[in-house]
């Protein structure tokens, strides 16, 4: 178990704002975009929004396994919090994220991003958005919250420097704000994200997914070809990651209309049963070798099962327990997309008050 | 319990802005470092002569590929070291201590590769300090170059800065046979020096420091 000593000192030199601006840039404190300054009055303040201490350890994130892991305090939440641009009444919620202690800066050559899905009250409370734009840069609480999510994971972690601690070849744009939204709730005719995740429809809470390199969107089903769209859709995404649907309430009608899925979780085991491929295809994907194919070998199932398949048998390559549905859009049209990306967790913001 | 939190309006938070060349006091938003343990090396042989040392392949790419060129070194220039491919029990992201006690009963010294992505290259570095560390394996580290100071990094913060390592040309995976001998046969693009010329004196000569 390792220790922790508080060895990075509280506060920074003083100096001017300009300085201060340039300084935070130059030690890659920020993600490349003005900060809002935390002085202590702006942190004390973002210390308001919750009744937790300043001093109470939070949790402890790293950039990948077999990196050491930093360990943070509310007070330091708070300092990334200010840096964001956030108010105090979204402190909760970032609270919540950092207690995942899932990083939004993971060190992947693949360049992965985090996704955050709010549901219950808690929405309401700080005008979240989940209609229209919801996933855009058009609301003050999903920005920030987000954006907030992104500088804590690379400060908190220890660091995000490109060839040190983030080995992203690409990078990934969803990392500015991380993907994060409020599920549309009030307009989704299925039952919340974190009710299927064990909380009640009157909890707050976020939702934590990781991936986000491949999407792949559509408008709409047609009578004809929907389940063959579908089909289509999910073979962009890639094998070691799990579909996550992110459809607007229209298109969710539409899966009732067209399929009959009037539950999440039928909506799922469709998904489950139109994403297969030849075995022999699916076990030469490189990221399949990687990461499913030493665990098959070694007889996890439902590894194993498709490793006795023949090279033209079709198998059905995303477990129906890892597959994910989510509404969020404004209905100006029946559009959603399909993201790839891992559910990680689910944390209580009324636990972060 | 969706109690409303009773906050301070944001604007109550913000501040006047300072007057040109007022100073200021910022809090730093960087988390804590977990304290560091310096660890300490396994006693090395004088010569591989006779030894058996252990290719752990960590499963990522075409890493297995890469060590049979290693192997097929030893082979034309060092035919009485012994070597055996290992592939890990599982992928990378998982310590595997039945491995490890493997390479302990019937091994001499040990060569982990490789280290070539920002995933799997902490983790051969880790695993090499593992063997290194707490089963008293010589071990030395093949990473690719471009990972360089990721090693550097996972290293120090792992109490053995100079845990022994080499590397070869980014990339390997996809590359043909004749390539991968090209690397291993070749010199190291950090150092200059030649791969194989590191892992005979990563495995044979105790640091200094």
């Amino acid at each position: 178990m390792a220790e922790y000593e508080r060895t990075t000192p509280r506060l920074v030199e003083p100096d001017t704002e300009g300085n201060l601006q340039q300084q935070f840039l130059d030690n890659k404190w920020t993600d490349g975009l003005p900060i809002v300054l935390p002085t202590e009055k702006r942190v004390a303040a973002m210390l308001a929004g919750t009744s937790r201490k300043p001093d109470e350890v939070v949790g402890r994130m790293q950039p990948t396994e077999f990196r050491v892991a930093f360990e943070y305090t509310v007070e330091k939440v708070a300092v990334n919090a200010v840096m964001a641009g956030a108010k105090p009444e979204y402190f909760p919620v970032i609270l919540a994220l950092a207690a995942s202690e899932v990083s939004a800066r993971g060190s992947t050559t693949s360049s992965s991003a985090a996704m955050v899905v709010v549901n219950g009250p808690i929405r309401k409370e700080i005008d979240m958005n989940w209609g229209i734009g919801a996933m855009g840069p058009y609301n003050h609480a999903n920005a920030t919250i987000g954006r907030a999510y992104g500088l804590l994971s690379q400060n908190l972690q220890g660091g995000s420097e490109p060839g040190v601690s983030f080995m992203g070849s690409q990078g990934n744009s969803y990392t500015y704000n991380n993907v994060t939204f409020a599920e549309n709730e009030e307009r989704s005719p299925y039952e919340p994200l974190h009710v299927q995740k064990g909380f009640k429809a009157t909890d707050s809470s976020v939702s934590v997914f990781y991936g986000c390199r491949s999407t792949t969107f559509c408008l709409g089903l047609r009578e004809k070809y929907w389940r063959d769209h579908v089909r289509d859709m999910l073979a962009g995404i890639d094998g070691n990651s799990t579909p996550c649907l992110l459809i607007d309430p229209l298109t969710a009608q539409q899966f009732i209309d067209r399929g009959g899925f009037d539950t999440k979780q039928k909506l799922i085991r469709f998904i489950h049963e139109t994403a297969e491929m030849p075995a022999g295809r699916y076990w030469d994907l490189q990221l399949v070798q990687n990461y499913v194919y030493p665990w098959a070998t070694f007889g996890k199932e439902p590894m194993a099962t498709w490793l006795k398949a023949k090279d033209d048998e079709l198998i059905r390559i995303f477990p129906e327990a890892d597959i994910n549905v989510v509404v969020v859009g404004g209905e100006a049209n029946g559009y959603w997309r399909i993201m790839g990306a891992k559910y990680r967790k689910t944390i209580s913001v009324d636990a972060w008050r | 319990m969706n109690k409303i939190v009773t906050t301070p309006r944001a604007d109550h938070a913000i501040e006047l802005p300072p007057s040109a060349g007022e100073k200021i006091t910022v809090l730093n938003p960087v988390g804590f470092p977990p304290k560091v343990n310096r660890k300490a090396i396994a006693p090395r042989p004088e010569s591989l002569e006779g030894k058996t040392i252990y290719l752990v392949d960590c499963r990522f790419d075409d890493s297995i590929e890469l060590l049979k060129q290693v192997q097929n070194w030893f082979a034309e220039f060092m035919p009485a070291v012994k070597t055996k491919i290992v592939s890990l029990s599982a992928t990378y992201q998982h310590d595997d201590p039945k491995t490890w006690e493997e390479i302990k009963a019937n091994g001499h010294a040990a060569i982990v590769g490789v280290g070539h992505c920002s995933n799997c290259s902490p983790a051969v570095a880790t695993h090499a300090i593992t063997l290194e560390t707490r089963y008293g394996v010589p071990t030395v580290a093949i990473h690719t170059d471009k990972f360089d100071r990721v090693v550097t990094s996972v290293t120090k913060m792992a109490g053995l800065p100079d845990a022994r390592r080499t590397f070869v040309p980014m990339p390997v995976m996809g590359k043909t046979t004749e390539e991968l001998k090209a690397y291993v046969y070749g010199k190291d693009p950090i150092t200059g020096l030649p791969v194989m010329q590191e892992v005979i004196a990563g495995l044979t000569t105790a640091l200094s420091n």
